[in-house]
């Protein structure tokens, strides 16, 4: 048996096929664009019968035209070129590469043009989602921006020294942190409420699940309302941790989350979650910044209520979410 | 900026409270706040006086366009703050954020005075 190293007349055959399958039309014209034969050609060009036909006759209207100037373009200058031909059809429109070169007879005179198009629907599809999600990020991260610069300015304003701003803003900044850690990784958009509890409590408690008692619904949470939450429970457990329950060994913190009675104006149940504190001392009273955060700033971008009470046993932080929130 | 009414149209309430806190300082008489397109129309049907508007242009999921061509139908001048690069209606100021206070101020009175 020989062995050849080009392929042989018997394997074109196959060779276009495998082309077709591949998403590769083949074609050939002669020098007045009129075809000669199509190999597998995609469903959104009219090409049954395609002998003497022309481009018009395949193609819809603006496609026939970029396809047709490339061609001649290639007849007159002797060379390849490349076009985009977009194929408006019934559904989405197809995208396709076309390549075309010159062929020549035996004497070296330009005798028509064979080429390929390539269908790349499904690149251009991905392209366009891409470009997509990279303006909605953009557009998140300068809105993130702006809320962290805002947050710097009621922070400074608040703050007592340098010192006690730098210590405010890196706290919140990391509690903003660990909120989109939570958010964006894994597969799903929001974070897990009782991991969020504990990403939030983790750097200021030594051993939070045996000071901090979760209980009720672990629901998720969306991105925004994991931010501000995340947020609230920062000032409550870094309040908590100076003066408050977890200052003191025995002090301990009742974290609860539960559905509301579903009220007649609106579809879906709130969200109420209680932060409340006992076993040990009374703790400052909040104030500043921390204060407007709390009781009016997480609520409203919540779309809840809060309510801050210092009882004798301790802090009690209650806040609301509204049902589209959270799932 | 004295006895100027501004709304404010931001869904991102920390950012809506900055913006108040910065026009106050610069001697406004009123700020409104509005977080929804529903919020706004409520306002304008109240009859409430508004001299300009600052108007985030993606409040969360809605379209702010409708907004925009009822502002001009009022003659509300506005620009928008936005951290999308969109396509904003010919004419329109755009100031990205964040933004700088002193650039904030200065585009709200060009707003007002472009008007007069």
């Amino acid at each position: 048996m020989t062995h050849s190293d080009t392929p042989a007349r018997q394997d074109f055959n196959q060779i276009l096929q495998l082309l077709g399958h591949a998403g590769v039309t083949v074609f050939s014209q002669d020098v007045a664009l009129r075809y000669r034969w199509i190999e597998s050609p995609p469903n959104s060009w009219k090409a049954t019968d395609v002998a003497g036909k022309s481009d018009a006759d395949i193609l819809p209207p603006t496609a026939a035209a970029v396809a047709v100037a490339a061609k001649r373009e290639a007849l007159s200058s002797g060379r390849p070129q490349w076009a985009d031909l977009v194929v408006e059809g019934d559904g989405a429109p197809c995208y396709f590469d076309l390549f075309v070169e010159p062929t020549r007879d035996e004497q070296g005179v330009v005798s028509g043009i064979i080429g390929l198009a390539l269908d790349v629907s499904d690149r251009r599809k991905q392209a366009a989602t891409l470009e997509a999600v990279a303006r909605d990020l953009s557009h998140r991260s300068k809105n993130l921006l702006a809320v962290i610069q805002s947050l710097a300015t009621q922070t400074a304003r608040a703050a007592s020294s340098p010192e006690a701003f730098i210590e405010e803003f890196r706290g919140r900044i990391q509690s903003i942190s660990r909120s989109q850690d939570l958010s964006i990784g894994a597969k799903h958009r929001g974070a897990r409420l009782a991991e969020l509890v504990e990403t939030q409590v983790v750097p200021y408690v030594v051993d939070p699940s045996r000071r901090i008692d979760f209980k009720g619904i672990d629901c998720l949470l969306t991105a925004n309302a994991a931010l501000h939450v995340g947020l609230a429970l920062y000032e409550l457990c870094v309040a908590a941790v100076r003066s408050g329950a977890l200052s003191t060994p025995d002090g301990k913190v009742l974290f609860t989350a539960e559905l509301m009675a579903p009220t007649p104006s609106e579809t879906g149940q709130r969200l109420q979650m209680t932060w409340r504190e006992s076993g040990g001392p009374h703790g400052d009273d909040a104030e500043g910044f921390s204060k407007v955060l709390l009781e009016r700033i997480v609520p409203q971008s919540v779309g809840g209520r809060a309510t801050l009470t210092d009882t004798n046993e301790g802090r009690r932080y209650e806040l609301t979410i509204s049902p589209g929130e959270f799932t | 900026m004295d006895g100027l009414t501004v709304l404010v149209v931001e869904d991102e309430f920390l950012i809506a409270l900055d913006a108040q806190r910065v026009i106050e300082d610069a001697g406004a008489g009123t700020v409104l706040l509005a977080n929804s397109t529903g919020d706004v129309r409520k306002l304008l049907a109240d009859g409430s006086r508004i001299d300009a508007s600052i108007l985030d242009l993606k409040l969360g999921e809605e379209d702010a366009t409708p907004l925009m061509e009822e502002f001009a139908r009022r003659n509300i001048p506005f620009l928008v703050t936005t951290g999308l690069d969109a396509s904003v209606p010919a004419g329109v100021r755009i100031l990205p954020k964040p933004y700088r206070d002193a650039e904030f101020i200065d585009a709200i009175l060009e707003l007002v005075h472009r008007k007069q």
